[in-house]
């Protein structure tokens, strides 16, 4: 009797973790957004996203979302990717500190700003959207009744917001306009050569009707290209996007990207954002996508251009800003270390980088520091690998 | 007698059994080491190399020319004994290439091989109309009474007996050396030395011995210490400097074993050895040292520490150039480099990059600037050519084509870095 009753226990703690199909938003090979039923692991729950390693759960609620509610599309695909990118880091990485976490509560459409102290901040504060965050863990405030919370993942509600309102410009739009700068100059430069160069052999000839009429022809390129040039901004505007909307939940690299923050959390904190913590977790949830790109091409919940690793920039002083943070510099110069600098050692090179870093490492001293040191433990040829990361450095103009 | 006394020649007797026992190269050849590809063995030789190893007779005496442990390996006396024991003493080319190929001599052997078996001499200037003073002959004559002693006790090869009288000569008296077919006749018509001694001084004057950039012997000397100082990875092996070089007709290692002694090579390769300790350097910072207050250090950042290093090195390369044991040879930063893979101080694998440092002093312009270069210089040109206004169509081709073929530019000393 005694050892019915100890099974029986048992059998009751030992809840079997269930596997059920959703359908879920995935990328095909086209890196295209599309539906598909997936089967999701580690369920412990039978009616709500309640598993081993995440909960998702809406807003400020501590309950699951359940299988049927309007929100089970959305949780499910969140559920799935999160699993995806903790099973990349336990296979891949091998980090002692991912399969040591405790469970995560993942929130969705949640728009309250976070408060450390208590956990949400009040309801009267002005609302998030169109982003994610990855949040540390907190002690609670009894006082206030508040709990303690583990680490968590929010993903704000979407919603179409005008770009000038976000107060940022596009660096596609500099680029043009400092193209158009040149191209002016180049243009009035060139008329003024021609001029001379008519004045010369114009007037000697005797040509003097064909000579006005060219500077008549010069003088009016020269004011169509100015015209041009000072009415560019607000061609640009006319021309340009000017709604903005981010479905995060719905986009898998940013779902991988806070999962690498989490994942990357026993090194870099969750306090704060840096250049260097951003662009470690663009890198991992790009390796976990497959992908160069992040969260392009899915316009049905993306307006914004997301981050290409494509971008050849050179460094700036100005990048070590918090501001910048989200900036694609640290993630380009990442990818170019771990791709193709270092195939042979790759995510583990990388990954042994943020072993040396905190969220307070900066570019130039920390993140180059500890890129020698990695190379040192996984480069297969040391020295050699050394000297290509500095020749490197040297060409990004640290 | 003092202990230590007594312990210096046990320590030197014991480092050099150790020397020639981990001195795994030194089983090879004397003349050849494990370079890689020859620039002289190509498809066209194979067949001809094929030939020669199914129909001569006595390729283990001809093996035995540049294997047998000899004092002094002489160009001149390879070939005449080649030339007795081939089948046929025409076939003396491929007799040196099947040398190459079996890895019995390398090229910068081969190649002085080549000079003393060229038949094809050199047109000789006409000598100019100058009198020999009595004291000219009479210090040609000593030194041609050493030579002709030397010449028949076989003490030295030939090659180098004519360049020691030649250099000795000039070193005397230019003159001498100008009018040397004069002094040699003179010497033999007064008995000062013999008809083959002549015979043997003339040919070496006509080949102009005197310009080779090293004889065999020096070589095998030079080869020979280079190699007790190698690692004993024999399977090292880079094509780069003996495919690549300073011009098309000499390698990097010839360049560097024509115009350094093995001290100077020993010299570059010690700057190779500093430059990789110092790049392994864990920090590298400034210190100011105050007088009535605590000193100040400041940290440099690692592309700091890399630049700096960088500097150290090319003032290192310009001291070393500047010092009397280089006999003011100014060296290049590829001959350190040939020096310090020659020595075994660095890789294969690590020539590519070392290489490339270079680029961040001495930048280059690439062929993407090259061209652009001559777009620009033609595209202005055609913009005042073009009618007005279809100027701006000229300048916004080069802006197009500027942007697709141009990479970002570096900013120079950028204020953020010391160094």
């Amino acid at each position: 009797m005694k050892a019915l009753y100890f099974l029986s226990i048992l059998i009751f703690c030992l809840k079997p973790l269930s596997a059920k199909t959703f359908e879920v938003l995935l990328r095909d090979d086209q890196f295209r957004p599309t539906k598909e039923f997936v089967e999701l692991n580690d369920l412990e729950s039978e009616d709500s996203f309640d598993g081993k390693y995440f909960k998702i759960v809406l807003s400020k609620s501590n309950e699951a979302i359940k299988f049927d509610d309007e929100y089970s599309f959305k949780a499910a695909t969140v559920y799935y990717h999160l699993t995806k990118a903790r099973n990349y880091f336990i296979e891949r990485i091998k980090s002692e500190h991912v399969k040591k976490l405790e469970k995560i509560t993942v929130r969705l459409e949640i728009s309250h700003v976070f408060n450390e102290v208590g956990h949400f901040a009040h309801d009267n504060l002005a609302k998030e959207y169109n982003n994610a965050l990855s949040v540390p863990s907190g002690k609670g405030f009894p006082a206030k009744n508040v709990a303690p919370w583990g680490p968590e993942i929010w993903f704000r509600p979407s919603l179409e917001v005008h770009v000038r309102d976000l107060g940022f410009s596009d660096s596609n739009d500099q680029l043009i306009k400092s193209s158009l700068h040149d191209f002016r100059n180049q243009t009035h430069l060139s008329n003024f050569r021609n001029f001379l160069f008519q004045l010369i052999f114009s007037v000697n000839a005797g040509q003097t009707e064909y000579f006005l009429n060219s500077v008549f022809r010069l003088v009016q390129s020269s004011v169509i290209m100015e015209f041009l040039y000072q009415t560019s901004d607000e061609a640009a505007q006319f021309f340009s996007r000017k709604i903005y909307k981010l479905d995060s939940a719905m986009v898998p690299e940013i779902i991988y990207h806070e999962y690498s923050h989490i994942a990357l959390s026993d090194k870099m904190e969750l306090t704060h954002s840096s250049p260097v913590n951003e662009g470690f977790a663009d890198y991992f949830a790009s390796k976990i996508a497959h992908s160069k790109e992040l969260a392009t091409h899915i316009n049905e919940y993306n307006l914004f251009s997301g981050k290409k690793v494509k971008n050849k920039l050179m460094y700036r002083a100005e990048f070590e800003r918090q501001k910048l943070a989200n900036t694609d510099f640290v993630f380009g110069l990442l990818w170019s270390l771990g791709n193709d600098l270092k195939k042979d050692a790759d995510d583990d090179f990388v990954f042994g980088m943020t072993r040396e870093l905190n969220s307070s490492s900066n570019i130039r001293d920390d993140l180059i520091r500890s890129s020698l040191k990695s190379c040192t433990q996984f480069c297969l040829d040391p020295m050699n690998d050394r000297l290509k990361l500095f020749q490197f450095y040297h060409r990004k103009n640290f | 007698m003092s202990m230590k006394y007594i312990l210096l020649p046990i320590f030197l007797l014991l480092f050099s059994t150790y020397t020639l026992a981990t001195d795994k190269r030194g089983e090879l050849s004397p003349l050849f080491y494990n370079e890689g590809e020859s620039r002289y063995l190509n498809e066209l030789s194979r067949s001809d190399l094929d030939y020669f190893n199914k129909t001569e007779k006595n390729l283990d005496q001809l093996d035995l020319l540049v294997t047998q442990n000899k004092k002094n390996f002489c160009a001149y006396q390879i070939i005449n004994s080649a030339k007795n024991l081939l089948n046929d003493h025409n076939n003396v080319d491929i007799f040196l290439l099947y040398l190459r190929e079996k890895k019995l001599v390398d090229d910068v052997s081969l190649q002085i091989l080549t000079k003393a078996k060229s038949n094809t001499l050199i047109n000789l200037k006409i000598p100019p109309d100058e009198s020999l003073t009595e004291e000219n002959i009479s210090d040609a004559f000593l030194r041609l009474t050493e030579v002709q002693s030397k010449r028949v006790q076989n003490l030295e090869c030939q090659e180098d007996l004519y360049r020691d009288l030649y250099f000795s000569l000039r070193q005397k008296a230019p003159i001498l050396t100008r009018q040397l077919k004069n002094v040699l006749k003179l010497a033999l018509k007064k008995h000062v030395i013999d008809q083959e001694t002549y015979n043997v001084l003339d040919r070496m004057r006509k080949n102009r011995v005197q310009e080779w950039p090293m004889t065999l012997s020096e070589y095998a000397r030079k080869i020979s210490y280079i190699k007790k100082n190698l690692s004993d990875d024999e399977n090292e092996k880079n094509n780069f400097f003996v495919t690549e070089g300073p011009n098309k007709q000499i390698s990097y290692r010839q360049y560097l074993y024509s115009q350094y002694s093995e001290s100077q090579i020993l010299l570059m390769g010690q700057l190779t050895l500093n430059l990789k300790k110092r790049l392994s350097a864990e920090s590298i910072s400034i210190n100011i040292h105050y007088s009535d207050r605590e000193d100040e250090v400041i940290l440099l950042s690692p592309m700091e520490q890399f630049r700096i290093i960088l500097k150290i090195l090319r003032k290192e390369m310009s001291d070393l150039g500047q010092s009397d044991l280089m006999g003011g040879k100014k060296v290049s930063y590829l001959d350190i480099i040939t020096a310090s893979y020659e020595l075994g101080h660095i890789s294969g694998e690590e020539i590519k990059s070392l290489v490339a440092l270079e680029e961040i002093w001495n930048p280059k312009r690439t062929k993407k600037e090259k061209a652009m270069f001559w777009i620009k210089t033609f595209g202005s040109f055609s913009a005042v050519l073009l009618p007005p206004p279809y100027g701006f169509l000229s300048v916004l081709a080069i802006m197009i084509i500027d942007q697709q073929l141009s990479d970002p530019k570096r900013t120079e000393d950028p204020d953020f870095n010391i160094i």
